[in-house]
């Protein structure tokens, strides 16, 4: 459920979308619904091309660069954070 | 679109959230020592305490409701003939353990079965520098064998071991010596935060509470300190003392539960009321109860009064069930 997270960080869906518990630095952070969809992507290992590819096909009325660099900059926060075990994502 | 939003302090606003983020477990109230500042006047067992299948329920339900993060305290919490069982449920179901002790009972075996459950960490509380100054706060207290068990689970790989020192007047002079002590002991953390007046504390405030002037002092060598470990090890003293908290927690809850040994759910340390029990009541039901027992004018008008006179905070330990 973790992968791609170092190992004391933990997240669960929440009804407002999601919350992240860097739990060695006790510091929680809260994300919305769509945020929330993306922490599940990773869990589930999705590079971040492909999770750019589904929501652009689930928001398909939203403008496809957009979705790409906010997904890219949700990304850099959680790496910016050290939510991230390593920098294996930067590249994909 | 998707910016994480962050929560400003950890467990900001219970009210959002669907189950606990932290649950702090006082697994027993036994414990092989008589500190004079103890909060929790630790020290026989209760006589209701929560048995193994007990104990492992609310292991499940923990592990159900998706609660990231669990401290094991006590007591003493490696006396607790359960220990191990809680803790090895708990890593296998992927939830964050930090455990609350006073290291005595480390061993080299001990040290090897902690590192092996890749805990988040191991706190341990070391309230001297010296073998004096701890010894006389922690009466039947070992230090050496404090100082034993950091070098034990140093050799451990991938155990994070965090002091914890508790200022008095009989230590706080010691506290920039005990950071170097911790750092010499490769310590991830050192934690401190000022003296609560609750349970023995509270009896014993006069002799151990220090002076302004004293804690002035304390506050001068952690700020250089944390600029001398910087990078190194973290040197972190909680900024509220209980009852700033308390006036905080009062308009926002923590999203954390506390669990008495014999499952009994308190709302917060320094008030006296029980919103639930684990035994009877599922933690579905005890966090529904814990949020709307923060709304309870009992509960706000005793910790507005205790906000007003501090010397209340004595009560935290007269249970009163809501
Ligand atoms: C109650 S102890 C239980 C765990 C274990 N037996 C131990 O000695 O660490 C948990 C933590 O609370 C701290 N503590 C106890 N009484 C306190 C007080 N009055 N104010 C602040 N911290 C306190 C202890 O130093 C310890 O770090």
């Amino acid at each position: 459920m973790d992968m791609p997270f170092t190992a004391h960080v933990k997240w669960r869906s929440e009804k407002f979308g999601a919350v992240v518990f860097d739990t060695l630095n006790e510091k929680v952070f809260v994300t919305n619904g769509i945020g929330g969809s993306i922490l599940k992507m990773l869990a589930d290992d999705l590079p971040e091309s492909a999770i750019s590819k589904r929501l652009r096909e689930e928001y398909a009325d939203a403008d496809g660069d957009r979705i790409e660099s906010e997904v890219s900059a949700f990304l850099d926060e959680l790496r910016t954070r050290g939510l991230f075990a390593s920098d294996a994502r930067s590249g994909r | 679109m998707s910016e994480l939003q962050t929560a400003t302090v950890p467990g900001d606003s219970a009210y959002q959230y669907a189950s606990p983020l932290f649950i702090a477990w006082q697994l027993n109230s036994e414990c092989n020592l008589n500190c004079l500042h103890c909060c929790e006047e630790a020290g026989t067992s209760f006589p209701d305490q929560l048995n193994k299948d007990q104990m492992l329920n609310i292991c499940r339900q923990f592990a159900e409701a998706e609660i990231p993060y669990v401290a094991l305290s006590g007591g003493e919490p490696l006396l607790c003939p359960h220990f191990w069982d809680v803790c090895g449920f708990l890593r296998s179901r992927g939830i964050d353990v930090k455990i609350e002790t006073n290291g005595e009972m480390i061993d080299p075996a001990t040290a090897v079965r902690l590192a092996r459950l890749k805990l988040r960490s191991v706190q341990i509380s070391l309230d001297g520098a010296s073998q004096k100054a701890h010894e006389a706060l922690r009466e039947r207290g070992d230090w050496r064998k404090v100082i034993n068990a950091c070098k034990l689970l140093r050799a451990q790989e991938g155990v994070n071991t965090e002091i914890v020192f508790v200022p008095t007047s009989f230590n706080i002079h010691e506290v920039g010596a005990a950071i170097d002590l911790a750092a010499s002991l490769n310590a991830h953390g050192f934690y401190t935060g000022k003296l609560m007046r609750i349970g023995r504390a509270a009896r014993n405030w006069e002799k151990l509470c220090p002076t302004d002037k004293q804690y002035q002092d304390f506050f001068e060598v952690l700020d250089k300190k944390k600029e001398q470990y910087k990078g190194r090890m973290k040197v972190y003293c909680y900024p509220y003392d209980v009852i700033e908290e308390l006036r905080y927690r009062l308009t926002t809850p923590s999203a954390s539960l506390l669990v008495l040994p014999n499952g009994k759910v308190k709302l917060i340390g320094p008030l006296p009321f029980i919103c639930g029990d684990l035994r009877v009541m599922s933690l579905a039901e005890v966090w529904e109860k814990y949020k709307q027992s923060w709304r309870d004018p009992r509960v706000l008008e005793f910790g507005r009064s205790v906000v007003a006179q501090p010397a209340l905070v004595a009560k935290a330990n007269d249970w009163i069930e809501l």
